[in-house]
């Protein structure tokens, strides 16, 4: 058996409100390849951070080369031979490859001046051990991304990287670039690095990897020996918890299709993407990160120009709305995944941003009537119970339960009907999750209807009636509730049943 | 979760200074102002005479005019750079007008409407070419100081009728000055509009996904903007009597001048009409100051400079200690 490389053990790191990661341990042999799995949010990208020494305030040990590491700081790790490729590549575009290869340790002549000549060298040099073929000299801006990956790793040879940790390389490759990839990693293994892979995508970590080990909702649940492993075990590894029994049975009645989406396409993102949604539903979309789900969202919401679709809403069909505030009149509300930078203005005060959407619909509300607006607020504050000191406290200064409460308030208050809620419960804590999920039943049994974007699978389990499954940019399937099972969701969104 | 307003009772007087200070912006300028009117007062018997009030009061008003426009367009997060060749335009324009016999109120319309036509063209194109409002409004300031000097000719006009010469004297100015300080001070304070400038100056993104037609917003923010240069035009042909292709140059800097010194953030989403207009107040001070203390003309400049990063240096202070609190 191979020498130990890394051993992560205890890793417990606090977030306001959520515990990321809690005693986490890892094992990660010389020369071998592990691949990391688990749900959005199980815990996966903390992990690598702390790693990494991208992120500090955690606790617990690591330990290379059966010494402990400090790594609290990025190029801690990479002295001790850690190297990371992120999802964003983090090249710089406008200069060459040799220079983003060498950035910040560009090799010099005795004068102290940068040696182009021998930069260039070497770098041609690890190219060709990858079987790269580009000119040291070219600018990166203008190759592809699965090349610029590939000058990443590399970045990471060149850095004598023991250990190169790779997140979801292969969510923006084609079949034929993931092919290559696959044959780096292996040569790269038979070269003694030790490879940590993190995917979703199961033909490949079946592929490639050594062993799999699993983390959910921030513990880490085991590890497998690939070869023995099994798609199904991993899958009920990663998922397998029975639906909580926070989320009450709804009894409202759903009644007729009040607005559909047809034929809605854009190419590369999405395709051909029809669906029904009735009054008093909760249509829940579930999928991985760049399934297309928001995409279609932000389509639906006239933000984002699509290349075909109609919608029917209240039984007219019509082009998809073209703004934001077309959409609006429509009847229609989207809560976004990032409420501060999209949700919410965060240095204009709680009450401006909850009244925001009612006067932006209608041209009439020129003039603002003070004492309405405030009468307004207050009730939307009382019916939510969002807690704070004023009506007047800038958005900013709330904490993430009750900014997400105010983004609702926001668009009930504009009398949205039909509500697109993307990744309602992100960020919150427990006790504001229990608080928007009971909202959200109160809202349909009220007769609104929501479209729930959501990557917790127990959320979507236990909120919605319908669900509906995306993977790459097309429908998977769409279920009943009651018909499928958190594995099934998985299978579907991970593309092993397509 | 810490508040943003000023809390409790201070405990002691010094606390309750620093409380006032680190939360109302505007009051470093008045400090400032005080001070600088302190020292000049004691330096010369002419600054605190009737005459000499009245004085500033005509020489802030363009300034002050132009600078609400410029405040407009920075808390959107834009900048307009072409204002004092729009002045230059305005006042060509407005020349023949006069010169035709045209009365007092319509040469007005034509300032006005001209005023904005620029200010939409610059909105129109920020907004179509998707470029940054600096590099816009640099091309085209440099655009509208051509055609001045082109339609004029390169010629002065002077002997303006004496109706032309009512807006820039007496009371007048100031009178304009402080009807556009209430009604924008309305507008931004009760009106949708207004908070949709803060919304679009703070976060374009949040405001687009409320609903708000921001790109409407960003032409008519400069249009105004546009409008409002066209008043000062009136004012300046008024108070100098001349129309000139060379008017307004560098007068696009006093007004962001006055309106950073008055605590509006360049990052957007900040500032008041108030601090604005004290910033137009402490600029003219300053220079009615050096005029009365027969400063050389070659000092002005640098004396001006420094006291505006002192006075910023001051307001960054104010924030980061701010900020320091609220942890």
């Amino acid at each position: 058996m191979a020498d130990m490389l890394l051993q992560l053990i205890d890793i417990s790191k606090q977030f306001p409100g959520v515990l990321a990661l809690n005693k986490v341990r890892l094992d990660i042999r010389e020369g071998e390849v592990l691949a990391l799995v688990g749900e959005n949010g199980a815990g996966k990208s903390t992990l690598i951070k702390v790693l990494t020494g991208a992120l500090s305030g955690w606790t617990g040990q690591v330990l290379w080369k059966k010494k402990p590491l400090e790594v609290h700081h990025p190029w801690e790790a990479q002295q001790a031979g850690i190297s990371t490729i992120y999802q964003e590549l983090t090249l710089c575009p406008d200069i060459s490859v040799a220079e983003n290869v060498f950035l910040g340790r560009e090799p010099r002549k005795k004068s102290g001046l940068i040696d182009w000549g021998r930069m260039n060298a070497m770098t041609a040099e690890v190219l060709a051990q990858l079987d790269v073929e580009v000119a040291p000299t070219v600018q990166v801006s203008s190759l592809t991304v699965a090349t610029q990956q590939q000058i990443e790793i590399a970045r990471a040879l060149t850095m004598n990287a023991q250990l190169i940790v790779m997140d979801e390389p292969t969510s923006s490759l084609s079949d034929h670039e993931i092919k290559t990839l696959m044959k780096i990693v292996k040569e790269l293994r038979a070269k003694g690095i030790s490879i940590l892979y993190i995917s979703h995508k199961f033909d490949e970590i079946f592929q490639v990897s050594d062993r799999i080990s699993v983390l959910r909702d921030g513990q880490y649940i085991g590890t497998l020996n690939t070869a023995e492993a099994s798609m199904d075990k991993v899958l009920s590894m990663m998922v397998g918890r029975t639906v909580d029994i926070r989320f009450k049975e709804r009894s409202c009645e759903i009644g007729d299709v009040i607005f559909s989406v047809e034929g809605l396409t854009r190419s590369g993102v999405f395709q051909d993407i029809r669906f029904d949604l009735r009054q008093g539903e909760i249509l829940g979309i579930s999928g991985l990160v760049g399934a297309g789900r928001t995409e279609i969202a932000r389509a639906v919401f006239g933000i984002d120009r699509a290349d075909s679709g109609k919608i029917t809403v209240n039984g007219q069909m019509r082009p998809m709305p073209r703004s934001p505030k077309e959409a609006l009149q429509l009847g229609i509300g989207f809560l976004p995944e990032d409420r501060k930078e999209e949700g919410l203005v965060l240095t204009m005060p709680l009450q401006s941003n909850i009244t925001m959407t009612d006067l932006a619909k209608n041209r009439r509300n020129f003039v603002i009537r003070f004492q309405k607006e405030r009468r307004l607020v207050k009730e939307y504050i009382e019916k939510l119970s969002i807690k704070t000191p004023s009506m007047e406290q800038l958005a900013r200064n709330l904490s993430g339960g009750n900014q997400q409460k105010a983004v609702i308030a926001k668009w009930l208050a504009s009398a949205s009907r039909i509500l697109i809620f993307d990744e309602p419960t992100r960020g919150v804590d427990v006790g504001s999750k229990a608080e928007i999920y009971s909202l959200m039943n109160e809202l349909v049994e009220q007769g609104y209807s929501i479209i729930m974007i959501s990557s917790e699978l127990p959320e979507v389990m236990g909120m919605s009636d319908r669900i509906m499954v995306m993977h790459e940019g097309k429908i998977a399937g769409v279920f009943h509730k009651n018909q499928v099972t958190p594995e099934e969701i998985m299978r579907y969104a991970t593309g092993v049943n397509s | 979760m810490k508040n943003d307003k000023a809390t409790r009772a201070p405990v002691s007087w010094k606390k309750g200074l620093i409380d006032a200070l680190v939360n109302v912006p505007e009051l470093t300028i008045v400090i400032f102002i005080v001070i600088v009117s302190v020292f000049i007062g004691m330096r010369s018997d002419a600054f605190f005479t009737k005459t000499n009030m009245l004085n500033i009061s005509k020489q802030i008003s363009v300034n002050g005019i132009m600078s609400i426009g410029m405040m407009l367009v920075i808390i959107s997060k834009g900048v307009d750079l072409s204002i004092g060749s729009m002045l230059a335009l305005i006042c060509a324009v407005a020349g023949s007008c006069i010169q035709i016999g045209a009365p007092a109120w319509a040469v007005l319309l034509v300032a006005l409407g001209l005023g904005a036509l620029c200010g939409l063209l610059n909105g129109f194109l920020i907004v179509k070419l998707k470029v940054m409002p600096i590099i816009v409004t640099l091309g085209t300031m440099n655009i509208y100081r051509g055609i001045a000097y082109v339609y004029s000719g390169g010629k002065w006009t002077t002997n303006l009728p004496k109706a032309f010469l009512v807006m820039g004297n007496g009371l007048f100015p100031a009178v304009i000055l402080a009807a556009m300080v209430v009604l924008f001070y309305i507008v931004i304070r009760h009106t949708t509009f207004g908070r949709h400038l803060y919304a679009v100056g703070s976060s374009e993104d949040s405001a687009r996904l409320a609903g708000i037609r921001v790109d409407r917003t960003k032409k008519l923010i400069f249009t105004l903007s546009g409008a409002l240069t066209g008043l000062a035009a009136m004012v300046f042909i008024g108070r100098t009597g001349a129309i000139q292709p060379s008017a307004g140059v560098g007068y696009e800097m006093d007004a962001i001048a006055a309106v950073v010194l008055g605590g509006v953030s360049f990052l957007g989403g900040k500032g008041s009409i108030i601090g604005t207009m004290l910033g137009a107040v402490l600029m003219g001070l300053l220079m009615n100051g050096m005029t009365l203390l027969k400063i050389s003309a070659n000092y002005q400049g640098l004396i001006t400079g420094m006291i505006i990063v002192l006075a910023l240096l001051l307001d960054t202070a104010r924030t980061i200690y701010k900020e320091r609190r609220r942890r």
